[in-house]
């Protein structure tokens, strides 16, 4: 398991025990990644935000000299900067989503949800405009980029809605995404990525402009590859009613095999695209995936 | 106590091995496993893991019950309860047994002796006997001694004769008519199929109790019975003029063919023998070759024994049947040309038999004996030449009349007028039919020719290619045209204008009356020198049937009877006997050699009947339906169905586990 966290609060089985996901986000944001992010951009801007100590080699326009005349000392006055960089989350709820294997604490929804949820409070406190898109091809759920402690709720009680079921996203609910996802916005899409990787470039080719930035999460259970253990079972499709009855032994090795390649051909095909792609567990920590988002930011402010 | 109906129905219960087999199979599969996705997944084989102990036992045990259930059902298990002993009265049994001669077969008549003997020791029981088949039924009445049953059993045998099962009923009625208290028959035979097929009774109706017990069975085949070989024909045929053909055909009535040896005795001496082999339920042909007169009778034997000896022989008379005979009616005037057809006429009919076995003889004593005699004849043909009115003087005619209704056989030819002829035969009830002229051919090149014989008929079927050629080229050079009238008259030959030829009645009795419409002479017809002439003088006068007939070789079962009256002839055992002139061979009914028999709960079905009880046997009905067999297929049918209902729950999983885990399938 990828961990970030000698935290075993930060372990998905207990974070999903929380119903609140505003609680949640603050835990895992403020608990895991304490100190490695910068909560407000300083820089400038028209609102001033600070004092502090004068860092040799500062612009010298930045001393506020009527301090040092009173008290003789050089201090630099901070202004907020003024950003319009966006967060939209893709997040999938489609049937597949919902499954949780015999060893993992939560569904690959219920993870996908509480790492969506962690990045808003991060772009929340960070002061980024957040956007939600998600659910499934029957019940989509649209809520446009903006900011705000009002909308940071209302992103989070929509969070909290969305059950697992139906289908992927229709290419209408796409043609709806991709119209409003606005200028300099980052992108997360959260899905398991199992199905309909063909889409994928066209899906994502907004990407390839300098404005956007996106990152790719697969959300998988550790079952799906390793297959749960079993002499036989007859598998029932999620999202479908295909069945096959198969003896899990004679043919996982087959299927890890089959998976690592369709990871590689979804990770090839986001590159293409200008798209980091990160496959994680659901049993995966948490802090691990924030750390790749933040790690994403650093590089490109 | 429970019995079967069908016992060997319980092997079916080795089905039990199949659910243990299942379950010891063990095989592990799921209901439904819900996944996100089938792309990466394919079919595969399912291992299969043998156990060493079975799994799931309470659905084993259900599956073996049921099992089990069903083995019962198919054996129809019936509740047969003990019969009630009255305290007040004395039980009374009568013992019917079966003396048909299949009881001399397979120790069933040992086995008679040492069961009644078992039977007769039973204390506070009156007895009473009764015998069936084996000649006439013997009885003795309920309360004869039981010393005095004892010695009448231990010197009685099966007879010759089957008997009717069925004439026992009203008897076994009539000797509990002055008896109460409890009433039982000891039916003990060996219920062979061919004795008790179609016997019926419902002695229960009537308080009577039926237990049997059957005799000469064996277990293992309890349908049928091994080891029984049978002469079941014997027939002597003549071969030339100076030697005999014994043919007899020798049955296996085992499934299994053998290799046995058939003798041939005559003059109380072995004279052949012949090693045969049966095959398994089939027969086999031998034959025995003698010269003609040296022995009068002869008997095919089988040399090895078997488990019913009394059809082991068969016998035979050696002597030919006496040969047929025939005579002449001629005018009382009679002409060159009646004494040359009657030797025309003559010659043909003795070469219609073979001059040995079936000879046929002129016996002119008989042309005056058919004229006076009131009783049968031994002759079988008349032939009444240049026929006019002198038929119709004195008796004659009544004598015609007399010996065409005794089934004999008279042929006519026309005389010097037609007219007058036409006239007796009418008067005279013989024939009717109208003479209408008198047809020559003006030209001895132009004959009149037979036509075509009709399709169907039976002289079609005996002249076909050159024989009917030959039929055809016949030469009719002079006839008397005449027209049938009487209804019945068939006209089996015509000339081509279609003018009969010949006229044919035939007598209930069998006797034929043939009318001749031309004379069998040169200057009348070529026929008689024709190859065709005898066929068609034998089919006319239908001895190609009565020339297979020999009326005095007679042959009888055990138990059929001949004549009447004082002449009465009965078939009292398997041999050879004499009657007046007829040579009687009396044979054992082919059925007492067949090995099939009847089970105590086939037979019971038929003895015991269905039929309901009347108001006034009411008292009666209440007492014996204790005794009566009760069917347990109702309560076994209702457990086969709970046990049905148990393991379709206990094989479905637990709701709990259907959604989404594992379940033991076996």
């Amino acid at each position: 398991m990828v961990s970030t966290s000698d935290s075993a609060l930060l372990d998905p089985s207990h974070l999903s025990r929380i119903k609140d996901l505003s609680l949640l986000a603050r835990v895992v944001v403020d608990g895991a990644i304490f100190g490695v992010h910068r909560s407000v951009r300083q820089g400038r801007g028209a609102e001033f935000f600070q004092y502090r100590s004068y860092e040799p080699g500062e612009d010298l326009k930045s001393i506020d000299w009527k301090i040092y005349a009173k008290r003789d000392e050089l201090v630099s006055k901070t202004y907020q900067e003024d950003t319009n960089f966006s967060v939209c989350i893709i997040l999938d709820s489609s049937a597949s989503m919902g499954y949780q294997g015999e060893q993992a604490g939560c569904s690959k929804f219920k993870y996908a949800q509480m790492l969506a949820a962690c990045l808003t409070y991060l772009a929340f406190r960070q002061g980024d405009k957040v956007g939600l898109v998600g659910g499934s091809k029957e019940n989509p759920v649209f809520l446009p980029v903006s900011s705000g402690r009002g909308h940071f709720h209302r992103l989070l009680a929509a969070m909290g809605r969305m059950q697992a079921g139906g289908t992927d996203l229709s290419a209408t609910a796409w043609e709806k995404i991709q119209a409003s996802i606005p200028k300099r916005c980052l992108v997360v899409y959260l899905s398991d990525f199992l199905e309909n990787e063909d889409l994928l470039p066209a899906r994502l080719g907004f990407a390839r402009s300098s404005s956007y930035e996106c990152l790719c999460v697969q959300v998988l259970d550790a079952e799906e590859s390793a297959l749960p253990q079993a002499e036989a079972l007859r598998f029932v499709e999620m999202e479908g009613s295909a069945e096959i009855s198969t003896s899990p032994k004679l043919i996982s090795e087959e299927v890890q095999k089959k998976i690592a390649d369709h990871q590689e051909k979804v990770s090839r095909l986001c590159r293409g695209n200008s798209v980091d792609f990160e496959s994680v567990l659901s049993s995966d920590d948490l802090g691990y995936v924030l750390h790749q988002f933040i790690g994403l930011r650093g590089r490109k402010k | 106590m429970i019995e079967f109906g069908q016992p060997l129905a319980l092997w079916t219960a080795l089905a039990l091995g199949l659910p243990i087999l299942a379950h010891m199979a063990y095989r592990q599969i799921t209901d439904k496993k819900r996944f996100p996705t089938l792309r990466f997944l394919r079919v595969s084989s399912i291992p299969r893991t043998g156990r060493r102990r079975p799994s799931d036992w309470v659905l084993l045990l259900v599956r073996c019950a049921l099992f089990s259930l069903i083995a019962l059902l198919l054996a129809d298990p019936y509740f047969k309860s003990a019969s009630m002993v009255s305290p007040s009265t004395e039980k009374s049994c009568l013992i019917v047994l079966d003396r048909s001669p299949s009881m001399s077969g397979w120790g069933g008549w040992e086995e008679v002796r040492s069961k009644i003997v078992e039977e007769l020791q039973v204390p506070s029981t009156q007895f009473g006997l009764l015998t069936f088949g084996g000649g006439e039924m013997i009885e003795y009445s309920m309360g004869t001694p039981v010393e005095q049953l004892l010695a009448l059993v231990q010197s009685m045998r099966p007879g010759f004769d089957a008997g009717n099962g069925q004439s026992l009923f009203s008897k076994i009625t009539d000797l509990f008519a002055t008896k109460d208290g409890e009433k039982e028959v000891l039916l003990i035979s060996d219920f062979q199929e061919s004795d008790w097929q179609g016997v019926y009774s419902d002695l229960a109706a009537k308080g009577i109790a039926v237990r049997m017990i059957p005799v000469g069975h064996d277990a293992q085949t309890p349908h049928s019975r091994l080891g029984n070989r049978a002469v079941v024909e014997a027939k002597v045929v003549p071969v030339g003029a100076d030697k005999l053909r014994i043919w007899a055909v020798v049955r296996n009535w085992d499934s299994k063919p053998v290799e046995t040896q058939v003798s041939l005795y005559a003059g109380a001496a072995l004279k052949k023998m012949e090693t045969v082999r049966l095959p398994s339920l089939g027969t086999a042909q031998v034959q025995f070759v003698l010269p003609v007169g040296d022995y009068a009778k002869a008997t095919v034997q089988l040399e090895e024994s078997d488990n019913l000896a009394i059809d082991n022989n068969r016998s035979v008379w050696l002597t030919p049947p006496p040969a047929k005979k025939f005579c002449f009616w001629l005018p009382p005037d009679s002409k060159d040309e009646d004494f040359q057809e009657m030797t025309y006429l003559g010659t043909a009919l003795e070469s219609a038999g073979d001059g040995g076995w079936d000879r046929w003889e002129v016996d002119a004593a008989l042309a005056a004996e058919v004229r006076v005699s009131a009783e049968p004849t031994k002759l079988s043909l008349l032939a009444i030449l240049g026929c006019s009115d002198w038929v119709t003087e004195g008796t004659q005619i009544e004598a015609v009349h007399r010996f065409l209704d005794k089934g004999g056989t008279v042929l006519l030819t026309p005389g010097e007028s037609p007219v007058r002829m036409n006239q007796a035969l009418r008067d005279s009830a013989l024939l009717d039919y109208t003479f209408v002229r008198f047809a020559r051919t003006p030209f001895r090149m132009a004959p009149f020719r037979i036509d075509t014989l009709p399709e169907g008929g039976r002289l079609n079927e005996v002249f076909s290619g050159d024989s009917s050629r030959d039929l055809y080229l016949s030469q009719i050079r002079k006839f008397f045209v005449i027209k049938e009238l009487e209804a019945g008259l068939t006209v089996p030959l015509r000339d081509r204008e279609g003018h009969p030829l010949v006229l044919c009645k035939e007598y209930p009795s069998g006797g034929r009356l043939v009318l001749f419409s031309f004379r069998l002479l040169p200057d009348w017809t070529d026929l008689p020198v024709r190859n065709s002439f005898l066929p068609l003088l034998v089919e006319l006068g239908g001895f190609g049937q009565s020339l297979e007939m020999d009326t005095n070789r007679v042959r009888l079962e055990v138990g059929d009877v001949l004549g009447e009256g004082d002449d009465l002839f009965v078939a009292q055992e398997p041999g050879l006997s004499k009657k007046g002139s007829q040579w009687v061979e009396v044979v054992l009914p082919l059925a007492e050699s067949i090995p099939e028999v009847f089970t105590v709960p086939e037979i019971s079905e038929q003895i015991r009947g269905f039929s309901e009880t009347t108001s006034a046997d009411e008292d009666k009905a209440s007492f014996n339906a204790k005794d009566r067999d009760t069917s347990l297929w109702t309560w076994i049918a209702g457990a086969i169905f709970f046990f049905l209902l148990l393991e379709n729950i206990l094989a479905n999983p637990p709701l709990k586990h259907r959604e989404n885990d594992l379940f033991l399938h076996a």
